[in-house]
């Protein structure tokens, strides 16, 4: 069953957006009703606010799952926010994300977008609750681990098997750069932020994979003592924290401190964040020029994650100021646009492999083999996040 | 002090109490999205200016509540000492709780 209907450019049509979606799914179980009512609540809401048209909602019904598709004529795209404790608004998609099994958007051939999001239905009751309401297969609670649900029968699911291999990494990890944490001394002057040093916080030029989430590490380390994980964090608030955190432990008299900064992509269909102290932890080289930092390449939706020695690192032809290369494979190392370390002539760094036949290592998450510089030893470990799906090449 | 207005299915009507020790409660009942958190702010915001102390929003009538709503309880968080949502319904919790805004936004039971 597929039923489409207009509505008008108002605030009176999310309130009618959602009876009407609530009266389509009313066979379904009452879990499912609610989540489709709210999540076509801050879709049409969005219609609402960021466009200035009317938008058209469709509904799809099968046994198997719910389709809803809202289909607006505004110009911009929709995109997931990450908004901190603090700020009122933002979460609308969020919320989306946190409650469908899958969801995405589209731009219309004549203008517009469409927002679109499914709920897969269990096939089979787990709950007694639900066994008593004795109700048709497809009225029964959706299934609340999506991963299994898509997964076919007798098939592993890759995915969800990737997800937990990160945990597991992120874990070990966590506990080796954890205890050298140094306690910021809170007296410290903070520095003003135009420190070269300083990760930048987001990277506008990266696209944006649908479902994918920002992560942002810092990493300290002085040549010494070696990297240390500072923090990290997907949300505003973090980030500032762990700046204040990263500014107070810099200004340390006598340390050499480098701030790394990498993105990463969210793998995990729950919303739960994957390896949120997951240690990005970079090498300080001798040679590394003031105000250097490292650029994760994140044009792909990955985080690349390397710890090695100073000798198993290279030293690449000057870098000027070009953001993380899309097309690199393995860890690079650029300088930060304008910065001191991108005059002409200056060494930077790069995280290359002299081996002339790198060995493949598979991929963490997805399909995708990626080659990797070196295979991963005792003390060293690369480890690739790649959505399933190839990121848009926009 | 507070008003009830008739409430067909959805309609927002807004009572405001305070009890003695210095908390507002406010009881909302009906639909919370972006046609009704507008009035709501309205009909609250006085009593945050008078006293910014601890806010109580009982929540137990509202049946549908969406980013909106939890938008509007967020404003509050940042103007009152304490807000606590109270009976919120199994979905806003969730939601409250996976957005990471438990901590800011207490909620009872």
């Amino acid at each position: 069953m597929r039923q489409t209907r207009s509505f008008e450019h108002t605030p009176e049509s999310v309130p009618e957006a959602r009876h009407f979606a609530r009266e389509l799914a009313r066979g379904s179980a009452a879990d499912v009703v609610d989540a489709i009512e709210l999540m076509v609540s801050e879709l049409v809401t969005n219609c609402i606010r960021h466009t200035d048209s009317g938008f058209d909602l469709t509904i799809a019904l099968s046994p198997e799952q719910i389709r809803v598709e809202v289909t607006d004529r505004g110009l911009g795209a929709p995109g997931m926010r990450s908004p901190g404790p603090s700020d009122p608004t933002g979460r609308g998609l969020r919320i989306v994300d946190m409650l469908a099994t899958r969801w995405g958007h589209e731009k219309r051939p004549g203008g517009g977008n469409t927002v679109w999001f499914t709920l897969t239905l269990e096939a089979e009751s787990s709950t007694a609750g639900a066994a008593a309401r004795a109700q048709p297969a497809r009225e029964e609670p959706i299934s609340r681990r999506r991963t299994a649900a898509r997964r076919r029968p007798g098939q592993p699911a890759s995915r969800a098997r990737g997800r937990t291999r990160i945990r597991e990494a992120c874990r070990i990890r966590c506990r080796a750069i954890r205890p050298p944490v140094p306690t910021p001394e809170l007296g410290a002057k903070p520095r003003p932020a135009t420190r070269g040093w300083i990760a930048r916080v987001g990277r506008p030029s990266v696209p944006r994979v649908a479902g994918s989430r920002r992560l942002v590490e810092y990493v300290c380390a002085d040549r010494e003592a070696g990297p240390v994980l500072v923090g990290s964090g997907s949300r505003r608030h973090q980030v500032s924290r762990h700046l204040r955190q990263t500014r107070a432990v810099e200004s340390r008299p006598g340390a050499s401190w480098r701030v790394a900064n990498g993105v990463r992509c969210r793998a995990g269909g729950d919303g739960a964040p994957v390896g949120r102290s997951l240690g990005l932890t970079l090498p300080v080289l001798p040679q590394m020029p003031q105000g250097a930092h490292y650029v994760i390449d994140s044009a792909l939706a990955r985080l690349v994650l390397f710890q090695g020695k100073e000798r198993e690192v290279t030293t690449s032809p000057p870098v000027h100021g070009r953001p993380a290369s899309p097309s690199g494979d393995g860890p690079q190392l650029n300088a930060r646009r304008g910065d001191r370390a991108t005059r002409p002539g200056t060494a930077v760094p790069s995280l290359r492999c002299p081996d002339a036949n790198p060995p493949r290592v598979t991929s963490a998450v997805g399909r995708t083999r990626i080659p990797v510089a070196k295979p991963p030893s005792a003390r060293e470990s690369v480890i690739f996040l790649v959505p399933a799906a190839k990121s848009p090449a926009r | 002090m507070g008003e009830l207005d008739a409430n067909p299915a959805g309609r927002l009507t807004v009572e405001i109490a305070n009890d003695g020790d210095g908390s507002a409660i406010v009881i909302v009942k009906g639909d919370l999205d972006m046609t009704t958190t507008e009035e709501l702010e309205a009909r609250v915001d006085p009593v945050i200016q008078s006293s910014s102390d601890r806010l109580v929003v009982d929540v137990s009538g509202v049946g549908f509540a969406d980013s909106s709503a939890i938008a509007l309880f967020v404003r509050w968080a940042s103007l009152v000492r304490e807000i606590e949502i109270r009976e919120p319904s199994a979905m806003l919790r969730r939601v409250i709780q996976r957005m990471g805004l438990a901590d800011r936004l207490e909620m009872s039971p």
